[in-house]
C-alpha cells in the first residue's frame, strides 16, 4: 500500500470519516488487492465512492463507473441475518505494475469510538506511508489508544483542533502456528471521544461508566411474562438449593432456547428483550445472555451481564483504556463463595470454560459498580486427552485396532458440536476423516458422554488397516503408532512469537497382541525429554501376551520469544523425531 | 439415474389442489406429536410430512404472472434437525422481473404434558438478503422450536417470470413422506418438463379444472390441471467423490416451451437445440457480442504475429494473449454482461465475457472458434435430451484446426493455453453457431501424470536423497494452483512431511510456463530407519499414496475423480558399504480396463532400481466398480510403502 489515509471529522454531532487508499499491484497475485470491499450499514452511511486505475507512473488509466459497484448484503457466517450491506467493485489492469486509487466517505450518527484506524490491508503486505486525521471541536476531550504508532501532532484553531498520527508497516509473515493474533501484529489507532451516542448517550471515562451505559442499554429489556414467570417457578419448585436451581434452569435453558444471530440497526450491542427469547426460543450471545439473566432473577439468583473477547487464541483486553473490546456476552454467576461463567449459547456442562472462553479477563456489568474479573485458565486435568489403542494381527495380515480416546478442551468441544447438530451418517464421515488414526479404516464408532456434568467425550472406533503391520522376511514389524503432534516452522522460517494458550497433553496406551506363532522381537528404546517448554516420554514393555507402549506429551502454556525459539524447536523437534520411525519386531518362530 | 422422456402439459380429469391436498394448516394428527422417530430411517434428524407445491397464473392488467404456493409440514426428531426451521426462499429480481414473497405464515406446534402449544411465525420477523444484483433470498426462523416439534410454513412467490416454471424437488437430506406439485395450465403457456432420478410417479393426474370458465382478451378457457406425487422418498445422503447433488435429487425440471397468444399463432420458445442455438446466436450478450469482440482483434493482438505457426500454436498464442489483458471476475454465466468495448475497458468480467470475447478474438484472426456452452461440475450434467438451457452455467470456446477441436478458457492463467479448467470437465458441451448444434465431449482422457526420481545414498545411520518431481496437465495445474513460484511454501510443506529430515535446493521450474510439465526438486538428508542391525528404506519416502482414500463400506453413487491420473516413482538406492539386501518386495504386474500396476526391483551390483507405475484409466467409476476401486488403493498403499530391508553383513 503506498498511501492511506483517513480523515475523521466529529462536529459534535456526527462523524464523517473520509477514507483514501492507494495500492500498488506489481504482479497477477496482488490483482486481488484490486477487489475492493466498502461496508456500511444504515447507521454507517456511505457515499462519494470513486475509484481510479492508473498507470506505474500515476497517469490515469480509466474511472470505475457507478454502474460497476455492486451492493449486497454482509452476513457474517455466524449470523441468520444481519442489516450490514457490502459495495463491492474491482479494479484491474493488464500491464503491471499498476496503481489503484479509491475513496469514500462515511457518516454515522451513532458511535463509541470516533475510529479504529489499521495502516494495513493484510498481514504480509507493507504500507509505505499512513496518515490518521482526527479533528474534534476544541472544546472535546478524546482519548487514544496507541500499539506501534507515535503520539499525533496537534493544530488547533481555536474552534478545532485536529491530530495527525502516521504510520507506516513492513509487512509481517502470513500465517504461523500458535502465533499471536493476527490484529494484535498491526498498527493500530483508536480514537474515542469521551462522550458519545449509540442508541444512548455514554461515556468512557471511566470502565464504572461504560458499564453503566450498558445497563442504560439494557434497561428494561429484562421483562417476562406472568406465564413464563409461572413456568420458571415450577421448573425450581422441587428444590431450594440454590446450585441445584441454577442447574435446572440452565438445563431448560440448553433444551428450550438456541443460537441464531439476527441484528439489525443497534444490534451489535443492544440485546432482544428476553420476552422476545421466551417466545421465539431463539437469539444471540446478547439476548440468550439478557433472557437467562432475567430467568434467574425470577428465580432470585443473583447474577450479571458480562462481557468477554472470545476466541482460542487470546487477545487480551487492555483493562487500562476504556473501550469496548468485547465481541461476546455470558452471565457471572456469584453462588456461595464461588464465581461461575455461564455461557448461555453454549450446550456444555454449567459452568463450563472451554479454550475460547478461558484465560481472560471479563468484564462484569454492575451499575455503578463494573469490573474486571478473571476467568481462570485451563488446568492439564481440563484438556489432556487419553488413547488407548489394543492391536492384533488378524489371519488375513491385516491389522484391527480397538481405539478408546478421551478427548477434553477443543476437540471435545468439537465432537460434542457434531453429535448434537450433525446427522449420524455426517458423523460418521468426520470420524472417518478426521477422528481415525492414518492408514485405519473404521468399521464402526461409538460416542458418548458418559455424564452430563462432565466436559469429556469417549469415542470408541473400531478399525482396520492393510498396511500397519508389514512382513519382512521373519520379521513382523508394527509401526508405534504415532501422536498427533503440533509441527512448527523451522527457526529460520520463523518470524512471530509462539503464544500457547491453553496446555497441549497428550497420553497414549498403546497395546500390541503377539501375534500366533511369533516371539517377541525388539521394542523401542525408551524415551524422555524434559524442558522448560514440556515433557515428552516413551517407554515400552512386555505384558503377559502383548507389548505395551505408553507415551506422554506435554506443552506448557505460555509465551515464547523469538529468542527462545530456537530451544523451544529443538524440544518439539526431539518429539516428533521420538514419535516417528519406531518400530515392535515380532519375530516368526 | 432415469430420466422420462419430455412431458408436455396438458390432458383430461376434473381436480382441484384444495381437495386432493387434504391438508391444513394446523390440522395435525396426536400421533405426530408422539412420533419419536421415523421407522424407515431412525437416524433420520426429521422428517418432511407433507411438501405441496402449486404453480398457477393469475390475470394482471393484461398480462400473466406466475404464481407459486408452498405449504410444508415437517416433524423434528433431533437438535441436528432443528436447521429446518431456518428457511431461505430464493427470489430473483431483474429488468421486468421483480419477484416477491407474500402471504408468508408460519407455526410450531409443541405438544407436552398433554397440552397443545401453537407458536405463530410474525411476518415481520422475515428478512431480505440481497445475494446479487439479480438474487436475494427471503429468510425467516421459525419461532419456539425444539426436538419433537411439529412446524409448518407456507408462502406464496408471486412472479412476471413466465420461462422458468418453479422446479420441484421431491427429495431432500431428510425423508419424505408426501411430496406433491400441482401445475395449473392456461392455454397460453406450454412447458415440457423433466423427471429426474426416478421412473414414475406414486399420484398423477391432469384434468380441466373444475372451477368457473376464464377469459383472457376473447379466448375463454379453464385451466389444466396436473398433479405429480411422491410418497416415501429417501434422504438423500452426500457422498465423496460426486460432482453435485444436483445430478442426482428426485425432482421435475419446467421449461417454457411454447407461448399461444391469443389469436391462435403459436411461438416455439425451445423446442429444440437447433432454436435455442439460433436464438443466443442472435443475443446482444451472446452471438453479437462474439462479433462485436471481433472488431477488438487489433485492439488486443496489437504487435503480436502468428505467421508460420500452426492454427493450434495461434490458438494457444492468441488465449495467452486474451489472458494476459483480461481477468475473470468469479462468477459464471451463460451470457456476458455488457458491451465488449466496456469489457476491454473494465478488463474484468464473468466467464462469457471473457470467453465469448475471446471467441472473437479467435475469429478476428481467421480461425473457425465457436461458442461452447456447458454446465460445470458443481452445477450437475445437462440433459441432452432435453433443449433446457438453464442446464447450462459457462461458456468456453472451440477451435477447429487441423489438429482436430481445440477447447479453450482465457479465465484461468495457471491452466494451459490449450485446455480447459477441471470445473468444466463435466459430460458434454454444446457448440453454438455451426449450421447444426454440435455435442463435444468435455472428458479429457489423456492422464494427468505425476512422475518421481529419487536418488538415494545411504551412509553411517544417514540417508541422503535427491529428488526430482514432475507432473503434467491438470496435475500439473493442481501444483501450480497451490505453489506457483513459491519455492519457501513448497519447503515449509516439504519440511512438514519429512519431520526427522533436512530439505535443502528446494527449486521449481516452469511455475508459470503452461505449456511445460510444473517440476520441482529438492534434496532431502535425515536419519535412516534402523532396527538392530538392519536399514529399512521406504524407497519412495514419503511422496506414496500413504492411505487409502475410499474408506466407506458401500457406496451409493459413481466415484467421480475428474480425470484419469498416471503415476510412476523410480528409485535408485546405493547399497551402503557392509550391508547386503535382506529383503526386497516381491514384484507385481496387473492390468485391466480400470487400473494398472507394476511394480519391480532390480539389482545391478551395489545398485538396487526400484521402480513402480500406476495409473487410474478413469475418470468416472460406476457405483458397482467401488469394492474393486478400493481393493486396488489397498494393494497400491501396501505396495508402494512397503520397505527394502539391508541387513549388515559386517560392523559397518
Amino acid at each position: 500500500m503506498l498511501r492511506y489515509e483517513k480523515k475523521v471529522v466529529f462536529n459534535g454531532r456526527e462523524v464523517v470519516t473520509y477514507n483514501f487508499c492507494e495500492i500498488q499491484i506489481n504482479d497477477p497475485s496482488g490483482d486481488c488487492y484490486g477487489e475492493i470491499q466498502i461496508p456500511y450499514s444504515s447507521i454507517y452511511r456511505l457515499s462519494d465512492v470513486v475509484a481510479v486505475i492508473t498507470d506505474f507512473a500515476g497517469r490515469e488509466v480509466r474511472k470505475v463507473k457507478k454502474k460497476e459497484m455492486t451492493d449486497r448484503s454482509a452476513i457474517s457466517s455466524i449470523s441468520f441475518y444481519e442489516d450490514d450491506f457490502i459495495r463491492e467493485f474491482k479494479l484491474k489492469h493488464n500491464t503491471y505494475p499498476y496503481r489503484i486509487r479509491y475513496s469514500y466517505t462515511i457518516t454515522s450518527k451513532q458511535f463509541i469510538t470516533l475510529v479504529r484506524w489499521i495502516p494495513a490491508i493484510d498481514i504480509d503486505i507493507p504500507t509505505r506511508s499512513a496518515t490518521l486525521d482526527v479533528t474534534v471541536p476544541a472544546n472535546t476531550n478524546i482519548r487514544c489508544q496507541l500499539r506501534g504508532v507515535s503520539r499525533p501532532d496537534t493544530l488547533t484553531d481555536g474552534t478545532d483542533c485536529t491530530y495527525t498520527w502516521t504510520s507506516s508497516y513492513e509487512g509481517k509473515a502470513g500465517e504461523e502456528l500458535s502465533a499471536p493474533p493476527a490484529l494484535a501484529l498491526l498498527p493500530e489507532v483508536t480514537v474515542m471521544p469521551e462522550h458519545f451516542y449509540f442508541d444512548k448517550p455514554g461515556s468512557l471515562s471511566s470502565w464504572k461508566s461504560f458499564g453503566n451505559w450498558v445497563c442504560e442499554l439494557n434497561a428494561g429489556l429484562d421483562q417476562l411474562s406472568p406465564g413464563e414467570e409461572a413456568r420458571i417457578e415450577r421448573c425450581i419448585s422441587n428444590t431450594t438449593d440454590k446450585r441445584e436451581q441454577l442447574q435446572l434452569l440452565y438445563r431448560r435453558l440448553q433444551e428450550e432456547t438456541r443460537y441464531v444471530n439476527i441484528s439489525i440497526e443497534t444490534g451489535g450491542f443492544k440485546p432482544y428483550p428476553a420476552s422476545y427469547v421466551a417466545e421465539k426460543k431463539y437469539g444471540d450471545c446478547k439476548a440468550l445472555t439478557n433472557y437467562f439473566q432475567s430467568v434467574l432473577k425470577v428465580a432470585g439468583l443473583e447474577s450479571y451481564y458480562t462481557l468477554v473477547y472470545l476466541g482460542e487464541n487470546i487477545n487480551p483486553v487492555d483493562t487500562n483504556f476504556v473501550v469496548p473490546q468485547f465481541n461476546h456476552a455470558i452471565l457471572m454467576v456469584p453462588l456461595d463463595g464461588d464465581t461461575l461463567w455461564v455461557d448461555c449459547t453454549s450446550k456444555a456442562p454449567l459452568n463450563y470454560v472451554g479454550p475460547s472462553l478461558q484465560n481472560r479477563k471479563a468484564f462484569v456489568v454492575d451499575r455503578d459498580n463494573s469490573r474486571f474479573l478473571d476467568i481462570p485458565p485451563l488446568r492439564y486435568q481440563d484438556v489432556v486427552q487419553t488413547r488407548k489403542v489394543h492391536f492384533s494381527r488378524m489371519m488375513n495380515g491385516k491389522v484391527r485396532g480397538e481405539f478408546t480416546t478421551v478427548y477434553r478442551g477443543g476437540e471435545y468441544q468439537e465432537l460434542h458440536y457434531y453429535q448434537r447438530n450433525y446427522h449420524r451418517a455426517d458423523n460418521e464421515y468426520i470420524i472417518r476423516k478426521y477422528f481415525t488414526a492414518r492408514g485405519f479404516e473404521p468399521m464402526g464408532h461409538e460416542m458418548s458422554f458418559p455424564c452430563d456434568d462432565s466436559a469429556y467425550v469417549v469415542l470408541n472406533v473400531e478399525a482396520v488397516s492393510p498396511s500397519f503391520c508389514k512382513e519382512y522376511g521373519s520379521d513382523l514389524i508394527f509401526n508405534v503408532l504415532p501422536m498427533n503432534l503440533p509441527r512448527f516452522e523451522k527457526p529460520g522460517r520463523r518470524v512471530n512469537d509462539v503464544q500457547l494458550n491453553c496446555p497441549v497433553v497428550l497420553k497414549d496406551t498403546l497395546e500390541y497382541r503377539l501375534p500366533p506363532g511369533c516371539a517377541f522381537g525388539s521394542l523401542p528404546e525408551q524415551v524422555s525429554y524434559d524442558s522448560d517448554f514440556g515433557s515428552y516420554s516413551l517407554t515400552s514393555r512386555v505384558v503377559g501376551d502383548h507389548v505395551e507402549v505408553i507415551k506422554e506429551f506435554t506443552l506448557f502454556p505460555g509465551h515464547v520469544s523469538l529468542e527462545e525459539y530456537d530451544t523451544f524447536y529443538d524440544f518439539v523437534f526431539a518429539c516428533l523425531s521420538a514419535e516417528i520411525n519406531k518400530y515392535i519386531v515380532f519375530t516368526k518362530t | 439415474m432415469i430420466l422420462t422422456p419430455v412431458f408436455v402439459l396438458f390432458c383430461c380429469i376434473s381436480l382441484t389442489f384444495a381437495q386432493d391436498s387434504n391438508w391444513r394448516f394446523g390440522m395435525i394428527g396426536k400421533e405426530w406429536y408422539d412420533m419419536e422417530a421415523y421407522e424407515k430411517d431412525s437416524e433420520a434428524e426429521a422428517l418432511v410430512i407433507h411438501d405441496l407445491g402449486q404453480s398457477s397464473f393469475q390475470q394482471n392488467a393484461g398480462e400473466f404472472f406466475v404464481i407459486f404456493k408452498r405449504k410444508t409440514r415437517i416433524k423434528i426428531f433431533t437438535e441436528a434437525g432443528l436447521d429446518y426451521a431456518e428457511v431461505e426462499i430464493p427470489i430473483y429480481r431483474e429488468g421486468g422481473i421483480y419477484e416477491k414473497v407474500i402471504e408468508l405464515e408460519g407455526y410450531t406446534y409443541n405438544y407436552s404434558n398433554g397440552q397443545l402449544d401453537r407458536t405463530v411465525l410474525d411476518p415481520s420477523d422475515s428478512y431480505i438478503e440481497k445475494i446479487n444484483d439479480y438474487w436475494a433470498v427471503k429468510k425467516f426462523v421459525l419461532p419456539n422450536v425444539q426436538p419433537g416439534s411439529i412446524i409448518e410454513y407456507g408462502y406464496t412467490v408471486r412472479t412476471q417470470n413466465k420461462y422458468n416454471l418453479h422446479d420441484w424437488e421431491f427429495q431432500h437430506r431428510i425423508p419424505t413422506l408426501y411430496s406433491e406439485y400441482t401445475v395449473k395450465m392456461t392455454p397460453f403457456y406450454t412447458y415440457a418438463y423433466i423427471l429426474q432420478g426416478a421412473n414414475d410417479f406414486d399420484v398423477f393426474e391432469s384434468g380441466e379444472d373444475n372451477g368457473l370458465k376464464q377469459n383472457f382478451g376473447a379466448v375463454e378457457y379453464k385451466e389444466i390441471v396436473h398433479k405429480f406425487g411422491m410418497k416415501d422418498i429417501p434422504a438423500f445422503r452426500g457422498e465423496e467423490f460426486i460432482t453435485s447433488i444436483n445430478d442426482y435429487l428426485i425432482k421435475l425440471d419446467f421449461q417454457l416451451s411454447k407461448i399461444n397468444n391469443t389469436t391462435g399463432q403459436t411461438f416455439e420458445i425451445m423446442s429444440t437445440w437447433e432454436d435455442m442455438t439460433k436464438e443466443f446466436m442472435k443475443h446482444a450478450d451472446f452471438g453479437k457480442y462474439i462479433k462485436k469482440s471481433e472488431k477488438s482483434y487489433k485492439e488486443v493482438i496489437g504487435e503480436n504475429r502468428f505467421d508460420g505457426l500452426s492454427d493450434s500454436a495461434k490458438v494457444c498464442k492468441i488465449v495467452g494473449i486474451v489472458k494476459s489483458n483480461v481477468d475473470w471476475n468469479g462468477n459464471y454465466g451463460r451470457v456476458a454482461t455488457g458491451k465488449p468495448k466496456d469489457f476491454i475497458e473494465r478488463k474484468t468480467g464473468n466467464v462469457a465475457d471473457v470467453n465469448l470475447f475471446l471467441t472473437g478474438i479467435l475469429r478476428g484472426a481467421g480461425l473457425n472458434a465457436y461458442p461452447v456452452m456447458l454446465s460445470t461440475r458443481g452445477h450437475g450434467r445437462v440433459w441432452r435430451d432435453y433443449p433446457f438451457s438453464h442446464f447450462f452455467n459457462y461458456v468456453i470456446a472451440a477451435v477447429e484446426t487441423n489438429d482436430g477441436l481445440i477447447m479453450v478458457d482465457a479465465t484461468s492463467t495457471l491452466c494451459a493455453d490449450n485446455r480447459i479448467p477441471p470445473r468444466c470437465l463435466n459430460d458434454w458441451g454444446l457448440i453454438l453457431g455451426q449450421d447444426e448444434p454440435v455435442w463435444v465431449s468435455l472428458n479429457f482422457d489423456i492422464p494427468s501424470e505425476v512422475s518421481y526420481d529419487f536418488n538415494i545414498q545411504l551412509a553411517k545411520g544417514n540417508m541422503q536423497a535427491e529428488v526430482k518431481a514432475l507432473s503434467t496437465e491438470y496435475e500439473g495445474y493442481r501444483l501450480r494452483s497451490a505453489y506457483g513460484d513459491e519455492t519457501t511454501e513448497l519447503a515449509e510443506v516439504l519440511e512438514k512431511k519429512y519431520v526427522d529430515a533436512v530439505i535443502d535446493n528446494v527449486t521449481i521450474s516452469h511455475p508459470f510456463e503452461t505449456e511445460h510439465p510444473y517440476q520441482f526438486e529438492y534434496a532431502l538428508s535425515g536419519p535412516v530407519e534402523q532396527i538392530n542391525n538392519k536399514i529399512y528404506i521406504s524407497p519412495f519416502l514419503q511422496e506414496t499414496v500413504k492411505e487409502n482414500p475410499l474408506k466407506q463400506q458401500s457406496r451409493n453413487h459413481p466415484v467421480d475423480m475428474t480425470y484419469p491420473t498416471k503415476r510412476t516413482y523410480h528409485a535408485e538406492i546405493a547399497l551402503p558399504a557392509g550391508y547386503n539386501v535382506d529383503y526386497v518386495p516381491d514384484p507385481i504386474k496387473f492390468s485391466n480396463n480400470d487400473f494398472s500396476m507394476d511394480y519391480a526391483v532390480i539389482r545391478e551390483g551395489d545398485l538396487l532400481s526400484v521402480d513402480l507405475t500406476y495409473a487410474f484409466h478413469r475418470a468416472i467409476y460406476p457405483k458397482k466398480s467401488y469394492h474393486s476401486l478400493k481393493f486396488y488403493f489397498n494393494e497400491l498403499v501396501k505396495k508402494a510403502n512397503e520397505k527394502i530391508v539391508l541387513v549388515a553383513t559386517s560392523e559397518p
